[in-house]
């Protein structure tokens, strides 16, 4: 094709298309590679370091979510710098943060070694903001990935209503001018929360249930319907408490072309009209 | 609220005393606001989207990344003493001692709300070390005595 | 002393255009403008200068590459932002002499054929904000920004005072401050070369990297390496402070030894010293055993040490270094932007441990445990903070481990 070119992985050599990232052709060929901050239809951040490789050349490693391949590239993803980088980088955040509801993550640092008591020190102490009815904030779960600040601003939402505040370990998600959710620009289309890796937010439904002891994923059922709020087709996965037929909430699949997984308050939070009617 | 109102009337000033509205301005209309309230309220970031189209939430984050801008008021001259290796070495903790004894907790303004003091970063005074600044002017070497005549004098 | 080629002016001259121009100033400027952009870009890489900014890059280099961007539209940014620990040399440049910064930083404009200088200063230097700002409106009166620009054009200047933020000063994160952002660096590649501040080909020098500048048009490029070694050429300022008698900004000529500039701050007093901390907070512990280092790019590195910014901070014997270290642990924490894992982390856990040292407990498993984690954010960390913030923890750690330490 056009635009290919050969990049060595490895030792061994490998073809890339022309504008992809390291990590795309790692993924093609199925070279197991961390990530934790990348999001397929966000901006990378490039911020975990989860995901870095050796580049020949390059003095320090580089994150492979946002590096674009380019010809003649040498790249190992096993080197001991790469392996202890990573596993410092899953130490790192093990030793700050909870991650309770953040399963994925706590898969990724098992497959790579990663100890949970490398490190100790403070942990990140944040209040938990239960400060309207559709979400909650559960900020010592977040690993800053700046995916919802992302997806709020000009990656999906375009309403800027979160932002990075402080700076270094104080570091951390704000909501307007550092207040609750109802008094920011906030318009609750949940799409913070559909991109949140760590569960740091949270539909509060599914937050409650797992307070109460409830929640289980087991029972979980995932029904596919259209939005019927309007013309535009957003196609919805409806999660249904099999126990009680009760949604439990709503999520748009990553891969459909109209919504890449993001949806507006209707859609993902209208939904209560379902149990009008029940006790 | 008058003063909400008078505080709207300044920050529109500022920004239109700068070459133009673009988010590049930022940085210094804040260093005014900051400079003219001894902090940027919210009010002010409103008047900021207003004006040049920043989100409140994106001036937020910026302020609180910034050692000099702060969304909490300080005291309207602060005083900050620099802690770095210098200064330490030449007895930073005396006047931080004496900061503690007479103008009280860090970063709360006195009950007058003429000063505030702060603990900051390597001034640039390592040679006249143990630097402080003053309402942004160097003050090196500083003496405790300093810290607790401003003390005196103020709360 | 040896020649003072910076410094010349300090103490002597009023800051007004009128005296700088009586003695010998702008001379470099109208050199300049006869030669045309790509013949200065030419001389300054004959020259060897360097960038003094930490990173001694070929500054003329730096120069050609904006130069000849196919994007036309192209700027020059003042990296005045000197927040490392133990440095005040551009400070006292600009109290000595700003007109001579002004001049360097007009050549590179038109060197580069940018249309715009922007000034960034700390936020904390008021008072080299105020001369920076008369002199260039000085000039600006002078008609000297006349013609500088592409095509002829006017060069504008701007000036934007940092916020109070030690990670400003490396140059992604410097571009996001103007641009009125956190200042959040960004990766490189794109290099500032061809995307810089507002994605448009930029040049960013520091203070004293475009103060030699003026010197080599009037004198020229083999004059400016008759001073310095084969691969340092010319003088360079350092910031000394700590134990020395006389605390100040000294001017030598590269491959002068360190014990030569620590004899002239007259260090330690009368006691012995311990160490000196060489480059800033960024640099590394350097022993009395390494006090005859020769102060030049490649003498430094030699010694597996760097000059950094030119700061050299001594400590007297007796000096608790792993406290001095604490201290430093403690500044990268507080100036990590917060964005990456290993440094906003990392940092935090690296001040944690000090800490612990510095209050004489922790033993082996502390020092692996540093080791470990400077491995980590020295090579997964996405700027040059975090890369090099446990620099002087590794090189204490060394000298503990081959026993330099005294106690
Ligand atoms: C954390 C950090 C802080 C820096 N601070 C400064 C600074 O205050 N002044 C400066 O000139 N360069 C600083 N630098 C280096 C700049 O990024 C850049 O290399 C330099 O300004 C280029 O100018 P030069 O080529 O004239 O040295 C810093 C780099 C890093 C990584
Ligand atoms: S719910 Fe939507 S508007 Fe509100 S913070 Fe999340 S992404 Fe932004
Ligand atoms: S709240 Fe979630 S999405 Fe937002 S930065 Fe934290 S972990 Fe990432
Ligand atoms: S290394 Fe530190 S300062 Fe640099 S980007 Fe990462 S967190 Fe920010
Ligand atoms: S996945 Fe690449 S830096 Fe986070």
């Amino acid at each position: 094709m056009a635009g290919d070119f050969k990049i060595s992985v490895d030792g061994r050599e490998v073809t890339a298309h022309e504008g992809e990232t390291i990590l795309q052709v790692l993924r093609r060929e199925e070279v197991e590679t961390p990530t934790l901050c990348y999001h397929d239809n966000l901006t990378p951040a490039k911020a975990c370091r989860a995901c870095v490789v050796e580049l020949k050349g390059s003095r320090a490693l580089v994150a492979s979510c946002e590096r674009k391949a380019e010809a003649g590239m040498e790249i190992q993803t096993e080197s001991e710098r790469v392996v202890n980088a990573r596993r410092g980088v899953f130490e790192l955040l093990l030793s700050q943060n909870d991650t309770e509801t953040a399963p994925n993550l706590v898969a990724q640092a098992q497959r790579i070694g990663a100890d949970p008591e490398h490190y100790s020190g403070l942990r990140y102490e944040r209040p938990l903001y239960d400060d309207n009815p559709l979400f909650v904030r559960d900020y010592e779960k977040c690993i800053l990935c700046y995916r919802c600040v992302e997806a709020c601003g000009v990656d999906a939402q375009n309403t800027f209503a979160l932002t990075v505040s402080g700076r270094g370990f104080e570091a951390g998600i704000a909501a307007g001018w550092g207040e609750t959710m109802p008094d920011s620009a906030c318009v609750f289309c949940g799409n913070c929360v559909a991109v949140c890796p760590t569960g740091a937010i949270m539909d509060r439904r599914e937050h409650q249930m797992r307070v109460q002891g409830r929640y289980d994923e087991s029972q979980m059922q995932v029904t596919q319907t259209t939005c019927s709020y309007c013309g535009v087709g957003c196609q919805l996965e409806l999660h249904v408490d099999q126990r009680t037929n009760e949604i439990v909430k709503v999520t748009s699949p990553e891969t459909h072309p109209v919504t890449f997984g993001f949806l507006c308050v209707k859609g993902r939070y209208g939904y209560s009209f379902t149990e009008a009617g029940r006790e | 609220m008058e003063l909400e109102a008078s505080i709207r009337a300044r920050v529109r000033e500022i920004i239109a005393s700068r070459p133009g509205k673009d988010r590049a301005q930022l940085l210094e209309v804040l260093h005014e606001v900051q400079g003219a309230f001894q902090s940027v309220p919210r009010v002010a970031a409103e008047e900021i989207e207003r004006e040049m189209g920043v989100p409140v939430t994106d001036t937020y984050g910026v302020v609180t990344f910034y050692d000099l801008l702060t969304d909490k008021p300080t005291g309207r001259t602060v005083l900050r003493i620099c802690e770095d290796v210098t200064c330490h070495l030449h007895g930073s903790s005396e006047l931080v001692a004496a900061a503690e004894r007479s103008l009280g907790p860090e970063g709360e303004p006195s009950a007058d709300g003429s000063i505030s003091w702060t603990r900051c970063a390597c001034l640039g005074l390592c040679d006249q070390a143990p630097a402080a600044h003053l309402g942004g002017e160097p003050l090196a070497p500083c003496t405790p005595a300093f810290v607790e005549k401003a003390g005196a004098r103020h709360v | 002393m040896s020649e003072q080629v910076l410094l010349r002016r300090r103490g002597k001259v009023a800051p007004h255009l009128k005296d700088y121009i009586e003695s010998g100033g702008l001379e470099g400027l109208r050199r300049a403008r006869e030669m045309g952009p790509e013949a200065v870009c030419r001389l300054v890489t004959e020259s060897g200068l360097n960038g003094r900014g930490g990173a001694a890059f070929p500054t003329g280099r730096k120069w050609d590459a904006v130069r000849s961007q196919p994007e036309p539209t192209h700027y020059v940014v003042l990296n005045s932002d000197e927040s490392e620990p133990g440095t005040f040399k551009d400070r006292a440049l600009i109290d000595s002499d700003p007109f001579l910064v002004m001049e360097g930083l007009l050549i590179a404009a038109y060197a580069t054929q940018s249309e715009r200088i922007f000034l960034y200063v700390r936020g904390e230097y008021a008072p080299q904000t105020r001369l920076l700002w008369d002199c260039a409106e000085e000039l600006a009166a002078g008609g000297h920004l006349k013609g500088l620009g592409p095509n002829g054009s006017d060069v504008a200047v701007e000036l934007r005072r940092g916020g109070g933020a030690y990670i400003c000063g490396e140059e992604t994160a410097l571009f996001r401050s103007i641009e009125g952002y956190r200042g959040e660096p960004m990766s490189k590649p794109p290099f500032p070369t061809v995307q810089g501040l507002f994605r448009k080909p930029t040049v960013v020098n520091n203070v004293e990297t475009v103060a030699n500048v003026p010197d080599i048009l009037t004198r020229g490029a083999d004059w400016y390496k008759s001073r310095g070694t084969a691969r340092s050429s010319g003088t360079k300022l350092y910031s000394i402070s700590g134990h020395v008698a006389r605390p100040d900004v000294y001017e030598l000529p590269f491959g002068a030894k360190l014990s030569d500039l620590l004899e002239l701050a007259g260090a330690g007093n009368g006691k012995p010293l311990e160490a000196v901390l060489l480059g800033g907070a960024a640099g590394t512990f350097v022993f009395p055993r390494d006090f005859d280092v020769e102060l030049s790019y490649e003498g430094a590195a030699a010694r597996g040490a760097t000059l950094g910014s030119g700061a050299v901070i001594a400590f007297a014997e007796g000096t608790n270094l792993w406290q001095v270290a604490e201290r430093l642990g403690r500044f990268f924490a507080h100036e990590s932007c917060g964005q990456c894992v290993p440094c906003r982390v990392g940092t935090q856990r690296q001040y944690e441990i000090l800490h612990e040292l510095a209050g004489g407990a922790g033993g082996a498993r502390e020092r692996a445990l540093l080791r470990s984690l400077s491995q980590v954010m020295t090579d997964a960390s996405i700027c040059g903070l975090g890369q090099t913030a446990s620099t002087a923890v590794r090189s204490l750690l060394d000298a503990e481990a081959q026993g330099a330490l005294a106690g």
